[in-house]
């Protein structure tokens, strides 16, 4: 009898295990199958992978309005993912989307997920099928965006925006903006974060400033070369020009070494294409690829940095990278210059300005820390789980547009901001000094969730009140606009294939491009090592990435 | 028991006593001097001790970390859940624990040792992330609390553990004899085991309790109503170290540098005073279960 | 599988029965172990087929049975890697180094720590040096660089004032490992030395009370019977150990990184972390997870099959 009972139990137990192996087996091809059967049980075609049927104005849906407010006339939910930043309120909660759902009449239930914890949490939804309608601010890498729109996960939406997204495709009008945002396909399946042509002071976010009292002491003016800016660091270290008898000055303080270098690229000449682009440029004579990391005129910078550091000009921490310890050293009035986004930083403002361009060794002067105008790629991606992707892309697009971007930035007139007589936008006081106490990016993070960065949208002059924005940022790239390369590419997008390659071999390539410029400049790898170094790169398969950049630059090369 | 000892013993013993303490208060100060910096860290000016002048006492002491976390109305509200899940958690490990330990401690179990490999096998070779994933989906447990009790509910370290100390501190003798007289097994774990084993329970107790209490990562994966967040995920919201350096150095997602970077300093301020907040409960615990450690009825009693 | 001391006399065991007996007459185990076998075959066992995705190209539209297989290539993509060799080597010598340090130094403190008289004083002595298990790696870094900064640090204070140079600890990579093993050290050896300290409660007092009367010495008893008691407990511990050697975290390497020390730093969860989490290359990461699994098991079977010949403990 017990031995029947026994048996039982074991059958009834290996019968539980086959139906839950086979059921895991199952689910995880259903959950594939359910998204895309999900794109296919859609009336609207627009949501099939290659988005090429049924865009016809027939297919118009009902509830939708091509122009105009409300988006739709009876209200729908839609699901959206998006990165909290620490600084948020919830996002029901903010301003920004309760104002923007009264004048759609979409109501957005939103899934929160803080920035430490979004990468382990946005792999399990993709791999599991529970796709939300759309990820905003996500904080995905242009290779997701490619390899997601390459698995039928992100819906292609160049169409769509054609058809129902006017801001975004006058923008779009501009080639270099265009390529930047479109896969080998043809197809767009995702939304950018974009800075306007003419804000100048983001372009250029990333400047030398000078501490301005210092200057003074020491009896000399800003440097307009590399030897110049070499004698007044020196100056700085010996001067005291702090008058505190200590030499506690840091005559230079960039936050991590490879800024270093990024500041004197163009003063040798090398970077001109922009700062998406930090390791290969264009050789003008020949029209072909260069690779800078080993140019003749690279080792010229890093011994240039050798010199610099070896006589304790550079802050020793931007080995050892630390925000904290870099703002907190600037706060306590320490650096006689340092590369950033300004000295607001460090409640420095007034102590310091903005250095003009220095002219290297052989003449060039150019400012290679200048960015393209596509900050993002993946900021906002519609799934091919949505049911209303029109009246999605309208949702969005309303945030390239004037009225979208002052709602997003600045809030709602007499509530968050003000309009000045002069015409400027300000923060009214409740933002600007909060009565509880809170921070800025606290203040604004409780009305809307542009703090933190990463989000769709537009970054203009008008309404960008962060550092870049100030008129010292702004001032200084004005002075640095000459100098701006003639030509500034956008990040390249990678297929799939290429992705492998460039996360591989590519990946040993960057870690040995800065390991090793930090050791030559720190001096623990000698220059007599200059051959043995470059060879290394061919061992790495330098080939290989060479050719995978050749093909992602080549639409680049035809305009 | 040694106390009585004390008066009777040589002066080797008394030698042995004397070094053995001086050794231990040199451990003492090792381990203190950088949780007495934690301490004075959390109330002191974060300037002054990211530039490294809190040395022997704080500086500029204020309570505005406190007061901040305090103010964060999810850490209460993280504290709540965590208590929950660590008393309900550890509740169903030890259980499970136990009935895996025990019958696996008998070497007189036929295929013992098959199944202590079928348990081990799984501390190397494991499906992943997604598949687990889509298993505790199927079984509906996403966004629940079950989510995070039970794919934990056993550590086969801790079963190993709890075995060998049944192996080796209960004599099988004992079992043996009881097993002559008629004693059920189940009896015999409930009656002679458990009551011998009140220093593996307490380790167990410890082990599983600490590990509920720092948990996070389930959480992230399964948990999508914030209300149900445990403390440490809290904590890592306040805490942002990791992703945003990375993002910052990465470049690719238009991040905003200058409200990181204030974040992250307001984050410094605050990183101490988290932490000893965090910690606190635990570090009570402790002088708790160890009266446990002690074995609690003598064998020979029981051999009557 | 028992080992209780040179004291104990063999006791003479039942005589044996058949092998059906044996199972029947052992019957309520196999129901107690039941539950716990069921909950690994589905929380262990079912996901188990994931696996496969280290030879496939991971599809999220086509799930994992569906996605295209691509035989070895992740591996031999890890294989490939111009840092193969340096991962490999940092991450089993810092692994080794833990070891040899970290393993013993639990067991002394046990060992003293039990020797203590004075519950009060004992307790203290527990609470504070298990206390440091609690810190977040976070705090516990931060700390590091705070401590051993070149100009400001505590370490280069102490050194200044014996007029030694200020050194760069934090960069020099021939110090990585020692300052990373050291730290764990001093954080995790309280909480280590709790399993031996509760192992050590479980030795019978009656063998202590039996050396004193035979003139043992503090020092005797210990190595004698304190030492042997817990003999199983340390050597169970030190397989499982021995099982992840190729297993160094994440977090504590990646926030001590810097490009001047990575030579002595870069593990392979690092460079998984580089080269394929970011992108979301989930294959490839399961690719080296099997590969470090398959090295630890190995390491781990022979660890156990020398341990079985040599003592009578062993895993399995």
């Amino acid at each position: 009898m017990k031995k029947l009972k026994r048996s039982l139990a074991l059958v009834t137990a290996f019968i539980l295990v086959f139906t839950l192996m086979s059921g895991c087996s199952d689910k995880s091809e259903v959950g594939g199958e359910e998204s895309s059967a999900n794109g296919q049980n859609n009336e609207n075609a627009g949501s099939d992978k290659n988005g090429e049927e049924g865009t016809a104005d027939s297919d118009l849906p009902d509830n939708f309005n091509a122009q105009g407010f409300p988006i739709v006339d009876e209200p729908i939910t839609l699901k959206f993912f998006a990165r909290k930043f620490v600084s948020h309120a919830d996002w029901k909660d903010m301003l920004v989307w309760k104002e923007y759902e009264k004048l759609t009449n979409i109501h957005i239930e939103w899934e929160l997920v803080s920035d430490e914890n979004i990468t382990e949490r946005r792999n399990v939804v993709m791999a599991s099928g529970d796709l939300p309608d759309a990820f905003h601010t996500a904080l995905f890498g242009s290779s997701h965006i490619v390899k997601y729109a390459d698995e039928g996960l992100f819906l292609r939406v160049d169409d769509l925006i054609e058809k129902y997204a006017p801001n975004l495709s006058t923008i779009l009008q501009d080639p270099m903006v265009k390529m930047g945002l479109t896969l080998e396909d043809g197809g767009i399946y995702s939304f950018p974060n974009l800075v306007e042509e003419d804000a100048l002071g983001l372009r250029a976010g990333g400047k030398l400033w000078y501490n301005t009292a210092w200057l003074k002491t020491l009896g000399k003016s800003q440097p307009i070369n590399t030897d110049e800016f070499y004698q007044l660091l020196k100056a700085i270290k010996e001067g005291d020009p702090n008058g505190n008898g200590k030499a506690d000055e840091i005559p230079f303080a960039p936050q991590d070494i490879a800024t270093v270098v990024n500041l004197l690229k163009g003063s040798w000449g090398l970077g001109n294409r922009g700062s998406s682009h930090p390791y290969v440029d264009v050789n003008e004579e020949s029209g072909e690829l260069r690779f800078i990391p080993t140019d003749p005129r690279y080792k010229e910078i890093l011994e240039y940095s050798n010199m610099l550091y070896k006589e304790g000009l550079i802050d020793e921490l931007a080995f050892t990278p630390d925000w904290s310890k870099h703002v907190a050293q600037g706060q306590e009035g320490l650096y006689g210059s340092f590369f950033g986004i300004g000295p607001i930083l460090f409640n420095q403002v007034g102590n310091y300005e903005s250095a003009s361009i220095m002219e290297g060794p052989h003449g060039d002067k150019m400012w290679y820390p200048t960015g393209s105008t596509i900050w993002g790629i993946g900021n906002f991606v519609i799934t091919t789980s949505n049911k209303y992707p029109e009246a999605t892309v309208r949702w969005i697009d309303y945030f390239y547009g004037e009225d979208g971007c002052k709602l997003f930035f600045m809030g709602k007139e007499g509530e968050t901001f003000e309009v000045t007589p002069e015409g400027e936008y300000e923060f009214l006081d409740v933002i600007k000094n909060n009565p509880d106490g809170l921070n800025l990016d606290q203040a604004v993070g409780q009305f809307t969730s542009q703090p933190g960065g990463g989000y769709p949208g537009l970054l203009t002059n008008k309404f960008f009140k962060g550092a870049e924005g100030r008129p010292e940022s702004i001032e200084g790239s004005k002075k640095l606009l000459p100098y701006f390369p003639k030509e500034i590419w956008p990040p390249n997008l990678y297929t799939v294939e290429q992705s492998e390659v460039m996360s591989s071999i590519g990946n040993d390539i960057n870690t040995y491009i800065t390991e090793s410029m930090a050791k030559f400049i720190r001096g623990d790898m000698p220059f007599s090592e200059w051959d043995n170094y470059v060879a290394q790169f061919d061992k790495m398969g330098l080939n290989q990435y060479l050719k995978v950049y050749k093909e992602a630059t080549e639409k680049l090369f035809k305009e | 028991m040694a106390d009585k000892k004390w008066a009777r013993q040589s002066r080797g013993d008394k030698i042995f006593d004397s070094v053995n303490l001086l050794l231990i208060i040199l451990v003492l100060i090792i381990i203190l001097y950088p949780l007495y910096f934690v301490i004075i860290a959390s109330f002191s000016n974060a300037q002054d001790v990211v530039n490294g002048r809190v040395f022997i006492g704080p500086i500029g002491v204020n309570f505005e970390a406190y007061k901040k976390v305090f103010a964060h109305d999810d850490i209460m509200m993280g504290y709540r859940n965590t208590i929950l899940y660590t008393i309900l958690g550890t509740t169903i490990n030890l259980i499970m624990t136990i009935l895996a330990a025990y019958p696996l401690s008998r070497k007189d179990l036929k295929g013992r040792g098959i199944i202590m490999a079928f348990l081990a096998f799984t501390m190397f070779f494991g499906g992943g992330l997604i598949p687990t994933y889509l298993v505790v989906k199927r079984l509906q447990m996403t966004n629940t609390i079950w989510a995070l009790l039970i794919p934990s509910a056993i550590s086969t370290y801790n079963v190993v553990i709890m075995r060998t100390y049944f192996s080796t501190s209960i004599p099988y003798e004992l079992q043996e004899a009881a097993l002559i007289d008629g004693c059920s097994n189940t009896k015999i774990l409930l009656k002679i085991i458990l009551p011998l084993s009140t220093p593996i329970i307490a380790v167990m107790v410890l082990f599983y309790a600490v590990g509920h209490w720092n948990a996070y990562f389930n959480a992230i994966i399964y948990l999508t109503d914030r209300d149900k967040f445990p403390l440490q995920l809290i904590i890592r919201e306040i805490l942002i170290q990791n992703q945003t350096e990375k993002l910052m150095q990465s470049g690719t997602a238009g991040v905003d540098i200058e409200s990181i970077v204030r974040q992250q300093m307001v984050a410094e301020s605050l990183k101490y005073a988290v932490i000893v907040v965090a910690s606190l409960p635990m570090l009570i615990l402790y002088p708790i279960l160890q009266k446990y450690f002690v074995k609690g009825i003598m064998l020979g009693a029981l051999k009557g | 599988m028992q080992n209780l001391g040179h004291h104990q006399k063999k006791v003479p065991t039942l005589k044996s029965r058949s092998r059906h007996n044996g199972i029947v007459k052992n019957w309520e185990l196999y129901l107690l172990i039941a539950p716990v076998v069921i909950w690994y075959v589905v929380f262990c066992y079912t996901p188990m087929y994931g696996i496969q995705i280290a030879f496939k190209n991971h599809m999220a539209s086509r799930g994992i049975w569906g996605s295209p297989w691509v035989g070895f290539h992740h591996f031999e993509r890890f294989f490939n890697s111009y840092y193969f060799k340096r991962l490999i080597s940092n991450t089993i010598g810092i692994s080794l180094y833990s070891l040899v340090v970290g393993f013993p130094i639990p067991i002394v403190l046990a060992l003293m720590v039990n020797e203590l008289r004075g519950d009060k004083f004992k307790k203290i002595v527990q609470t504070v040096t298990y206390a440091p298990h609690f810190l977040s790696t976070v705090v516990l870094v931060g700390m590091l660089f705070v401590f051993l900064d070149p100009k400001t640090g505590l370490v280069n204070a102490i050194r200044k004032a014996y007029g030694k140079g200020s050194v760069a600890f934090m960069l020099e990579p021939a110090m990585f490992k020692s300052i990373y093993v050291l730290s764990g050290v001093w954080q995790n050896t309280g909480w280590n030395s709790i399993i031996y300290i509760s192992s050590l409660s479980g030795i019978d007092p009656q063998l202590h009370e039996a050396a004193i009367v035979d003139g043992a010495g503090r020092l005797q008893r210990i190595w004698h019977i304190n030492l042997p008691g817990i003999m199983p407990t340390i050597i169970i511990l030190l397989i499982m150990n021995a099982g992840s050697i190729m297993s160094v975290g994440f977090e504590k390497v990646f926030l001590m990184q810097n490009d001047i020390n990575l030579e002595a730093s870069d593990v392979i969860s690092t460079y998984v972390y580089r080269s394929g989490l970011l992108n979301a290359e989930y294959s490839f990461s399961t690719a080296v997870g099997l590969f470090n699994s398959i090295i630890n098991f190995i390491l781990l079977f022979v660890v156990n099959k020398i341990s079985k010949a040599v003592s009578e403990t062993s895993l399995w």
